[in-house]
């Protein structure tokens, strides 16, 4: 069968249920496209060849045992995890394999892929430009087609803006929907494992095979999530945010936003602007709350029960580390990170009070398409206000998507659909009919 | 509120947060540090007499387990990333003079 690789993970299951090709097949299909692409692309941090079912990458701080998991980082360069996440077990369970561990940010931190200790993995629609972070070999991987699908993290838009600016659809579910014993931890308020996928059908299967609770992580509920798409778009409210195209967003990517949101209007909805007064204190506040807890998660790495030692963080795990340390010190720790804590009540209560006039709220994922290796990298003030979009939803709590709805110049641009608490459900029932109107995500890079 | 050059020690702060840096990188982080942190004062001008923090945004409240022994990891898969021989981690000396 042709084009093996370029199916998605629903059509794969069938094409592998009806016999068309065998996981043999469908296994050296994928490893023999990683072998040609990835001298390119390195959005490999570490390659299987024993795969045998469906191919599965995982974002390389997400434990598989047995396999490498670096984070990364320098630090942990020769860890190998004595056990499994949840959601590796939970996925194993169908017919799945793990074919690889992928490139980031070292441990989740940035959003360009250009902090990994092991080079930055690169755009497959451009590889002179940036694939997006931390999730940034996962989306590269599933641009590329050189896995079926893949798993990510999202803390402050790592899965959705990887997603976006690599043309495929990524997801962060509630916080609380899927368990993250397992995941490196970055900020344990704020961390969800999502799927990254070719389609957004690929992305609904995926939520349900890795949610859910276990004995582990007590904020994660118990309930799996199960959704049969609803498909009722006519008389949906999509909530527009003033706040989220104002200045600093490029004029093409929010042409193409604009249009998609139109379409979706044409399909049956209503749009309706709403007001999320209190967006421009978001960066703030996570860049505070996100540190604070991360410095506190990575005082593990003393270098005894695992890894080097600490002088081998990058400058931007140092950066952060820093930052938090300082938050949570005494004297600045009530004017920094109690009162972020209180500033991200009020952009929790600013979403809670849009969705009594919305159901879902639409909007960019990243101010710009893809820019180049190394442009903004002196900077790490610019990098974090590109940040502007994603990071409310996180601090809320609340799930998002991000799928391909246009190019500029080449380059893909995503539309972001933020839902209420615990509702994916919602989200993707508009992100699938979209996507059944549109062939953004059939578009492939050529390489 | 204290203001971000207040208490910016970066020599202190990397000691605190025990992250070797040596002195070409104290000046880099010192005015990188100093640029964000003068960012984020923007939540200074924020109202919040009446707010209480958010702390955790899930639903779930004190959740427990029942109280029994529960299978775990071996001790040789729990020692093999570690350094060190005979069942043990080897580390630094606490009271050893430096």
């Amino acid at each position: 069968m042709d084009n093996i690789t370029a199916l998605s993970l629903i059509e794969t299951i069938s094409a592998l249920k009806a016999k068309k090709f065998s996981t043999k097949e469908l296994n050296e299909s994928y490893l023999s496209r990683i072998k040609k692409l990835e001298p390119i692309l390195n959005s490999f941090i570490f390659v299987n060849e024993k795969s045998n079912k469906i191919p599965l990458a995982v974002k390389d701080l997400i434990a598989v045992q047995g396999m490498p998991m670096t984070c990364g980082s320098k630090i942990l360069e020769s860890y190998i995890p004595p056990y499994n996440a949840t959601v590796i077990d939970n996925i194993l369970k169908n017919n799945v394999s793990v074919i690889g561990k992928t490139n980031l940010d070292e441990f989740a931190m940035g959003s360009s892929g250009e902090n990994s200790a092991f080079g930055p993995a690169r755009n497959p629609w451009d590889p002179k430009k940036v694939p997006g972070g931390s999730s940034s070999g996962s989306a590269v991987a599933i641009a590329a087609d050189l896995a079926v699908f893949a798993l990510g993290t999202d803390t402050g838009g790592s899965i959705r803006q990887p997603a976006a600016l690599c043309g495929i659809v990524g997801l962060k579910p509630s916080y609380g929907r899927v368990s993250r014993y397992g995941a490196q931890a970055m900020a344990s308020s704020l961390d969800q494992i999502g799927p990254v996928t070719k389609t957004v059908s690929d992305a609904r299967l995926v939520l349900e095979w890795i949610s859910g609770g276990d004995n582990y992580d007590s904020n994660a509920i118990s309930e799996k999530f199960t959704n049969v798409r609803a498909a009722k778009i006519k008389g949906l409210r999509i909530g527009i945010p003033k706040e989220y195209f104002a200045e600093g967003l490029n004029p093409e990517v929010e042409k193409n936003v604009r249009a998609a949101i139109l379409k979706l209007e044409n399909l049956g909805a209503k749009t309706v602007e709403i007001n999320l007064p209190n967006t421009k204190y978001a960066i703030a506040v996570y860049y505070l709350i996100m540190s604070s807890e991360a410095s506190s998660n990575l005082a593990r790495y003393d270098g005894i029960r695992f890894g080097k030692t600490r002088e081998l963080f990058g400058p931007e795990t140092k950066r952060r580390i820093m930052l938090g340390t300082f938050a949570l010190s005494a004297g600045y720790y009530e004017d920094y990170f109690i009162k972020a804590a209180k500033v991200r009540t009020l952009i929790k209560q600013d979403f809670e009070k849009a969705f009594e006039k919305c159901d879902v709220i639409a909007g960019p994922v990243f101010p710009t398409v893809a820019w180049p290796i190394g442009e903004k990298i002196s900077d790490p003030l610019a990098m974090y206000l590109m940040d502007a979009y994603t990071i409310p939803a996180s601090l809320a709590g609340i799930p998002a998507l991000s799928l391909p709805c246009g190019q500029v110049g080449g380059l893909p641009v995503g539309l972001q659909l933020v839902g209420k608490y615990m509702d994916e459900a919602t989200i993707l029932d508009v992100a699938e009919i979209y996507e059944d109107s549109t062939n953004w995500h059939k578009k492939k890079p050529k390489l | 509120m204290k203001t971000k050059t207040t208490g910016l020690k970066i020599s202190r702060l990397a000691k605190l947060a025990n992250v070797p840096i040596n002195s070409e990188e104290e000046k880099l982080y010192e005015s990188q540090l100093s640029k964000i942190l003068e960012y984020v004062d923007l939540i200074e001008s924020v109202n919040l007499i009446t707010t209480q923090p958010t702390y955790n945004v899930s639903a779930g409240k004190n959740i427990t387990r029942h109280d029994s022994v529960s299978k775990s990891i071996t001790h040789e898969k729990a020692l093999q990333n570690g350094k060190g021989n005979e069942g043990y981690f080897f580390t630094e000396g606490v009271f050893t003079e430096n």
